[in-house]
């Protein structure tokens, strides 16, 4: 206050332009530095940036952090995002989220907090989902089998959209390995862009059940 | 007080200018290049506020296809009301008439 008196300038229109000039400093800084960290398409983040990055929880998406590390992959869903754009900083706040702070579709169906509808047809009837889980043991040992719930993927998709094309429905006919999903065939033509990422492991690979068990459950 | 709110309401009006992603965008630019020489950006589809009004099977497969360029989305074909057209006919959803609504990509933080 005492050194705008000095300056000589009235106080509010000094504040109210410094403030101007500052916001606008750091907008297009922060655009120019967007700009800078696409065009150069560096893995290399600056220290800086890494340390702000690392320092805050995954859930706080500052609009400040709108340049993201192209090296992480860990929060890969979304072609917005591999290229290169920072998560929008109010998008889906109110929505559950995972370890990655990512939106937990299935906890958010499961909360009721949205009522998706199945057609575009108001008048179609709504799909009961198909409740069969498939174990799958592990081909290594290294790490538990994986698990895939029937019931949760019917209740958002349609059968046809993985049979067959993706996966014949038949025991051990599907040539599952993690190389083949991480180049985005069998399940990975979904995890980690339009689903949940690769590398929450322990959402399918749980350990309490059987490896080669087959449940078939109540329809 | 009114000028106090000058500095704000500029932001708000420059900021919107910047692109943001948010869970399961897809950027749809099979016609990049004849986009670019009318200039107009890539669509991006926002997955997500799609899904929280609809299942996935409301669209696919049956509308689309799940593999990138399967669906050879025009706008001649939105307006015969195939693919976005089946919603977005100004009954159901809004029209296609409002071109930065889906032509969003922010050509200058397009990769390279």
């Amino acid at each position: 206050m005492n050194s705008m008196k000095l300056l000589g300038f009235g106080n509010l229109v000094a504040r109210r332009c410094i403030y101007g000039v500052l916001l606008l400093v750091l907008y297009y800084g922060s655009h120019q530095l967007v700009l800078a960290q696409v065009s150069t398409n560096e893995a290399s983040v600056s220290k800086d940036q890494q340390a702000s990055r690392s320092d805050q929880p995954p859930e706080s998406r500052m609009a400040s952090e709108n340049v993201v590390d192209p090296a992480d992959t860990s929060e890969y869903v979304g072609e917005m995002y591999q290229i290169g754009l920072g998560w929008h900083p109010a998008g889906l706040g109110e929505l559950p989220t995972d370890k990655f702070g990512l939106v937990d579709w299935v906890a958010t169906l499961d909360k009721e907090l949205i009522h998706p509808r199945d057609s575009i047809d108001n008048k179609a009837a709504e799909a009961v989902p198909f409740d069969l889980d498939i174990n799958m043991p592990s081909k290594t040992g290294m790490i538990e089998g994986a698990h895939f719930p029937h019931k949760v993927h019917t209740t958002w998709m349609a059968c046809e959209s993985c049979h067959i094309k993706i996966f014949i429905p038949l025991t051990g006919s599907n040539d599952l390995n993690m190389s083949r999903i991480v180049a985005g065939k069998a399940c990975g033509v979904c995890h980690g862009k339009v689903a949940f990422p690769l590398n929450d492991c322990a959402r399918c690979h749980v350990p309490q059940l059987a490896p080669g068990d087959v449940k078939i459950a109540k329809r | 007080m009114k000028k106090q709110l000058i500095t704000p309401i500029l932001m708000l009006l420059v900021l919107p200018s910047m692109s943001y992603s948010e869970y399961g965008d897809v950027v749809l630019d099979r016609y990049k290049e004849i986009m670019a020489e009318v200039g107009l950006p890539p669509v991006v589809f926002p997955h997500w506020s799609h899904r929280i009004q609809f299942k996935c099977k409301a669209c696919h497969e049956s509308i689309f296809v799940m593999e990138k360029g399967a669906s050879d989305i025009t706008m001649s074909a939105i307006i015969d009301g195939e693919f976005c057209g089946k919603c977005h006919n100004g009954k159901i959803a809004w029209d296609p008439l409002y071109c930065d609504r889906c032509h969003s990509l922010d050509v200058l933080n397009e990769k390279q």
